[in-house]
């Protein structure tokens, strides 16, 4: 795979950042949201921040015996074994290249999604992300709004849809202790 | 926080940004600053002081850049960061060298120390004199030293922009 070299991105991190000290200063608060820009497959995606718990990079996946080609395996965060979703193959894109990225989802019973590549972290304004679902079913129903952005929309992953949908792959039935 | 309103009290402990200017220690007290950055792109303005590097823009408005160690020593200092403190009109960028971090810095007044520094640095700037182990600490009051023309051209250029 050839992109930026590291150094290149880091260049890019310090310039950006070193610019931000001009723009004017910006409150958080109920007007922006928070969000992950990443590469699934090769197509860029967005993942809110709020429903992640943290990203990891290069972590071991243990594989397992399973009918579920979107199952990578599971891996361990904390004393706890959590199994490992390729979003690519969920979303209906799968790729050979193996995941490099994790995304603990934050919630009940836990959950990691696998990602190709991890593009920047984002603040926008609410105004920029369009609500409602992108399709009916399929692929899509993981998918909930989308971001403008300067460089393109990105479909936002949703991740209490994708929480659902990946448990009924499973062939595993909610209980009421479950949550988003 | 030290709560320091322009004059040290005898053997104050004073909450300070504590940074480089050339040879010299110094600090702000920390409830002066801002924040600090990396040196952003600097305008310069003809028909200022020496020590005036001209105006940058500081979170959307244009503001002074002022070189501490050319303000304190009279020669151009290393610039490393800008720090940026608040002023009588607005934010002033403070090119400073290195930033050593937020300290408790023990300072005495100006009036007796500051005599051994007079000619060097103008008593105007200097709330107190401490020290770093063994070195001299200045602790600058908020900056005054911007001449009003600049913050005028900084004033056009904001309402130019």
């Amino acid at each position: 795979m050839t992109g930026p070299s590291v150094a290149d991105r880091v260049s890019r991190l310090r310039t950006e950042f070193d610019r931000s000290f001009a723009e004017p200063a910006r409150t958080v608060g109920a007007d922006s949201v928070e969000l992950l820009a990443i590469g699934v497959g090769g197509r860029p995606y967005a993942l809110r921040l709020a429903q992640a718990s943290g990203v990891h990079p290069d972590r071991p996946v243990t594989a397992l015996p399973t009918p579920v080609p979107a199952l990578l395996g599971v891996a361990g965060f904390a004393g706890t074994v959590v199994p490992v979703y390729d979003l690519a193959a969920l979303l209906g894109h799968p790729i050979p290249e193996r995941p490099r990225w994790l995304v603990l989802t934050s919630g009940t019973p836990p959950l990691a999604l696998a990602f190709h590549q991890l593009d920047h972290h984002l603040r926008v304004p609410v105004t920029d992300v369009v609500a409602g679902s992108i399709g009916d079913g399929g692929p899509q129903a993981y998918l909930q709004g989308l971001v403008r952005l300067p460089d393109g929309n990105r479909p936002i992953v949703d991740v209490p849809a994708t929480r659902a949908l990946v448990h009924q792959l499973a062939g595993h039935r909610p209980d009421s202790e479950e949550s988003s | 926080m030290g709560g320091l309103q322009g004059e040290a009290v005898v053997g104050a402990r004073v909450t300070a940004l504590v940074f480089h200017a050339g040879p010299l220690y110094c600090a702000f007290p920390l409830d002066e600053v801002v924040e600090t950055m990396r040196p952003l792109q600097t305008r310069p303005l003809a028909g200022t002081p020496p020590y005036v590097r001209g105006l940058s823009i500081l979170r959307g408005m244009p503001s002074p850049v002022v070189d501490v160690t050319h303000l304190l020593t009279g020669e151009p200092g290393e610039i490393s960061r800008y720090v940026a403190v608040r002023a009588g009109r607005g934010v002033v960028a403070c090119a400073t060298g290195p930033v050593l971090g937020v300290q408790e810095v023990e300072v005495e007044p100006a009036e007796g120390p500051t005599a051994a520094l007079s000619g060097v640095v103008s008593k105007a700037l200097i709330a107190a004199v401490g020290r770093m182990e063994t070195e001299p600490l200045v602790l600058l009051r908020g900056i005054r030293t911007v001449p009003d023309e600049v913050w005028e051209a900084a004033g056009s250029t904001g309402a130019a922009a």
